[in-house]
């Protein structure tokens, strides 16, 4: 370290004096509190939302957004970037960096942001559009103020309020004006508010909210999701006009019946020639499963998933004869078409919206616009069916992890209904592994195994079925035995069983020098095939509660044979039980005869939310599941 | 002006000449049979056919222009093959200026269906063009009754005022015939650059073309 001389000192004397002294200096990084600089990769200085709700069909929206990036992990915050469509327009962008002293390096007016097409890579086509700023910083920290107005003609939509964005970004003001100008009315919902210093000044027709100085939040494994608890406002119109068409929704079942009326009637005709095609194919058939079944195979074989959204076309399905003509269409296009077939043999179905992938539900005691995605509902006389339509390969009535047990809205002729979908729970998500291994006097293991998997374990092995040699065998060494070094797999066979979902892959493999050789001896680890290293991180201070997103069952039965002229003693057998809330483990090695052992182990994960304080005790259970899956036993010779 | 001018051509040309013609819109039973492909069983989509002509025109008030003919014909084997019935064609065309552009897109898919082939057109509504940014617009459509087994096929031109674009020989999946023509009148030279394993041989020829009824010049033609 250098010392710092009188001479340069003075000049950071000067510096600052000049910056005290200058009015323009307001972004200054000097000036933000110490406490919004931990653990934060930005600091959002303001965010200003003010939305006008002038008429049904006219919102307006003024927003100005500063964020100081601290460092080269907080320029994703900046976000200063725009989306806009066919019926809404940028009235004005502009933004302005700052250095971190303050002083105005750049100014960007409209014509310097960048226009580019907003459509996502599993889409061919949509309207949607964004112009957004092309930035370089050169040094951190950096501030840019981003001042945006902007107008549409959809209000179906209305920007709530999450001011605490996320991870590592803190916050020094936000906030969030909403005045209705309109005579129509509105709705609101706050979540999570306790425990924030929220400054609310709403009045009838007005929405005001305030936050300040709100610490960054630090990013945790197995916590819960970001939405669940930091504060949410969510606000929507009980009429509202959508891509110039009006809509209503008060309640459920009144958006539910709008969207019935206005998005999906009469788009269910179906060309003469393939209700003949379909009225052959169930014919003698009975049973209305039966009859599904049937349907569901014939639209997985006929079309496929390809996504254009135009217009209002992000919200309604295109009409059935459509995608019967083409073979393709997005999860709305496809799902209709199935509800639209499945009516043809009179089996009674409902569109479906939900939130895919990551679960989430749709509110069911706020009415808005909400979800991703299109399934289908088979009320079924109460035992719900559900069908993912877009997939060719997911067997009837299986949803897998991508919208599996969630709050979803059921759209019917008579109204909107909250239902939820299946769930694959703790032990339905079964894994069982049985193996003959041998072991020779080299230390080689030859073994023979079963795997069968069922519930959300189909769903992540049934892909493997569509690999080819090459791919099945990088998926084995790689991916399921990475652990197993020296790996070669003489004889794969896969069976997919659709009706009852479970997948079974036979396998005979070979794994050359697997025991560590000694002059006398052989270390053998006698899980071979499924050892789970996963151990959560250590956190010193945990602060969110731990959430175990998925439960699941793993029962392993291996039945060993050693060489001959080798023994094990009696020390070295195991059996172990390890139970608690978060699941159970058991594992146990035992002496068949002279040369034979058996190895059984249960690991059993279950899903669900703990306290913080349970993190420590699921973290030191995982961290005993991977020592006792890392067990190895010496065979001695004879 | 009226003076006969005489160019050399210099062309490149590569093609590997089978007995097959290609012809668009003509397909065989064949084609549409065939359940794996031969030379490499894992291939998920072959292109049968790909060709692509470049070509100079003449233009007495824009000069020389660049027309590019382009047609493949693609067999599907299974689903995993699915995405090469959806085609992007990426070019340059700024807000204002000079730009290049794309014609008369053209496409069928062909089916067996019962022993009969089945011949889908691409339709004009389903061909989107997305402005990517103030420079380029992608022009994008994917073909209607994809199954396993089909054939598609498209043609199209693209009109430039530029340059030539790069001739790509190799791609993801196997490529079964593939004839490339560039036409280069006298008057401009190019360097050609090979990159890759293989030598592909160049066939060169001349021709000769005109302007008007007055001004005839000679093509050089690559194959």
């Amino acid at each position: 370290m250098k010392p710092i001389t009188s001479k340069a000192l003075f000049w950071v004397l000067v510096i600052l004096v000049q910056n005290i002294f200058s009015q323009t200096k307001e972004f200054s990084y000097l000036s933000i509190p110490a406490q919004l600089k931990e653990n934060a990769n930005a600091v959002i200085r303001l965010n200003n939302t003010v939305i006008d709700v002038q008429a049904i069909d006219q919102l307006s929206i003024k927003e100005k957004r500063v964020v100081t990036v601290l460092n080269k992990l907080g320029n994703g915050e900046v976000q200063a970037y725009m989306h806009y469509d066919n019926d809404s327009k940028i009235s004005r962008i502009s933004a302005v960096v700052y250095d971190a002293m303050g002083s105005k390096i750049k100014k960007y007016s409209k014509s310097k942001f960048l226009d580019a097409s907003a459509v996502d890579g599993g889409t061919l086509y949509s309207d949607s559009r964004v112009l957004y700023l092309d930035y370089t910083p050169t040094s951190y920290p950096y501030t840019i103020e981003f001042e945006t107005e902007y107008k549409t003609s959809s209000t179906g939509f209305i920007k709530g309020w999450f001011p605490i964005e996320g991870y590592h970004i803190s916050v020094e003001k936000s906030r969030y004006v909403l005045n209705n100008n309109s005579q129509l009315k509105f709705k609101k919902k706050e979540s999570n508010f306790n425990g924030f210093d929220i400054e609310n000044k709403s009045s009838e027709n007005q929405l005001s909210y305030v936050v300040e100085n709100q610490k960054a939040q630090v990013f945790e494994y197995n916590a819960v999701s970001s939405r669940d608890f930091l504060p949410l406002l969510k606000v929507s119109l009980d009429e509202f006009s959508l891509k110039g068409v009006k809509g209503r929704g008060a309640n459920w079942e009144e958006f539910g019946k709008w969207m019935y009326d206005y998005l999906l009637k009469d788009r269910d005709l179906i060309a003469p020639k393939t209700v003949a095609i379909i009225k052959k194919m169930v014919d003698g058939v009975e049973d209305p499963i039966e009859r599904a079944k049937i349907v569901y195979k014939y639209m997985q074989n006929k079309t496929r998933y390809i996504s254009v959204q135009v217009g209002i076309g992000g919200w309604e399905p295109i009409p059935a004869n459509e995608v019967d003509k083409v073979g393709y269409g997005d999860c709305k296009g496809l799902t209709n078409y199935t509800k639209a077939l499945l009516d043809l043999v009179g089996v009674k179905s409902y569109y479906t919206v939900v939130y895919a992938k990551n679960r989430r539900d749709i509110d069911k005691d706020f009415t808005s616009f909400s979800g991703n995605h299109a399934i289908l509902n088979i009320p079924n006389n109460g035992k719900d069916i559900w069908l993912e339509c877009t997939s060719q390969t997911a067997p009837f009535g299986f949803l897998g992890d991508f919208t599996d047990d969630r709050n979803v809205l059921v759209v019917t002729p008579e109204g909107g209904q909250i239902k939820r979908t299946a769930s694959y729970k703790n032990e339905q998500n079964l894994q069982s592994i049985n193996a003959a291994i041998v072991i020779d006097e080299t230390g080689t293991v030859k073994a023979k195994l079963k795997i069968v998997s069922q519930g959300i374990q189909y769903d992540n092995k049934y892909p493997i079925e569509s690999l080819n040699k090459k791919e099945q065998n990088t998926y084995y060494k790689s991916s399921v035995w990475n652990y197993n070094n020296n790996l070669s797999i003489d004889r794969v066979v896969l069976n997919n069983d659709q009706d009852k979902v479970v997948f079974t892959e036979e396998l005979s493999v070979v794994i050359t020098d697997f025991c560590a050789q000694s002059a006398d001896e052989l270390l053998f680890k006698v899980n071979v095939f499924n050892r789970n290293n996963n151990t959560p991180k250590r956190y010193r201070n945990r602060k969110h509660p731990l959430k175990i997103e998925r439960g699941f069952k793993d029962v392993d039965a291996y039945e060993i044979e050693i060489p001959s002229n080798y023994v094990v003693s009696e020390s070295l057998l195991v059996e172990k039980k390890i139970e608690n809330k978060f699941g159970n483990y058991q594992v146990s090695i035992k002496r068949i005869d002279n040369n034979h052992l058996s190895y059984k182990r249960v690991l059993l994960i279950k899903e669900g939310v703990y306290s913080k304080e349970d993190y420590k005790l699921y973290r030191s259970f995982r961290r005993k599941v991977a020592k006792n899956d890392n067990i190895r036993i010496a065979l001695k010779k004879k | 002006m009226k003076k006969r001018v005489l160019l050399v051509f210099v062309c490149l040309c590569t093609s590997i000449l089978f007995s097959q013609e290609y012809k668009f819109g003509e397909i065989s039973k064949k084609e549409l049979e065939e359940k794996v492909y031969a030379k490499d069983s894992v291939a998920n989509a072959v292109y049968l056919y790909k060709s692509r002509r470049t070509y100079y025109e003449y233009n007495t008030s824009t000069g020389f222009n660049i027309i590019t003919d382009v047609k493949q014909r693609i067999k599907i084997y299974n689903k995993k093959g699915f995405d090469y019935a959806t085609f992007a064609i990426n070019y340059y065309k700024p807000e204002s200026g000079a730009k290049e552009r794309v014609y008369s897109i053209k496409g069928h898919t062909y089916n067996l269906v019962d022993g009969k082939i089945e011949k889908t057109k691409l339709s004009k509504k389903s061909i989107f063009n997305e402005r990517m940014n103030k420079y380029r617009v992608i022009t994008k459509f994917t073909m209607p009754n994809i199954k396993e087994g089909t054939v598609v096929e498209i043609k199209y031109q693209i009109r430039s005022p530029f340059s030539i674009d790069d001739l790509q020989f190799q791609y993801n999946i196997p490529v079964k015939k593939l004839v490339y023509k560039v036409e280069i009148p006298e008057y401009l030279v190019f360097n050609q650059r090979m990159k890759g394993y293989y030598f592909l041989p160049v066939k060169k020829d001349r021709r000769t073309g005109s302007i008007g009824s007055d001004i005839k010049y000679t093509i050089h033609v690559s194959t």
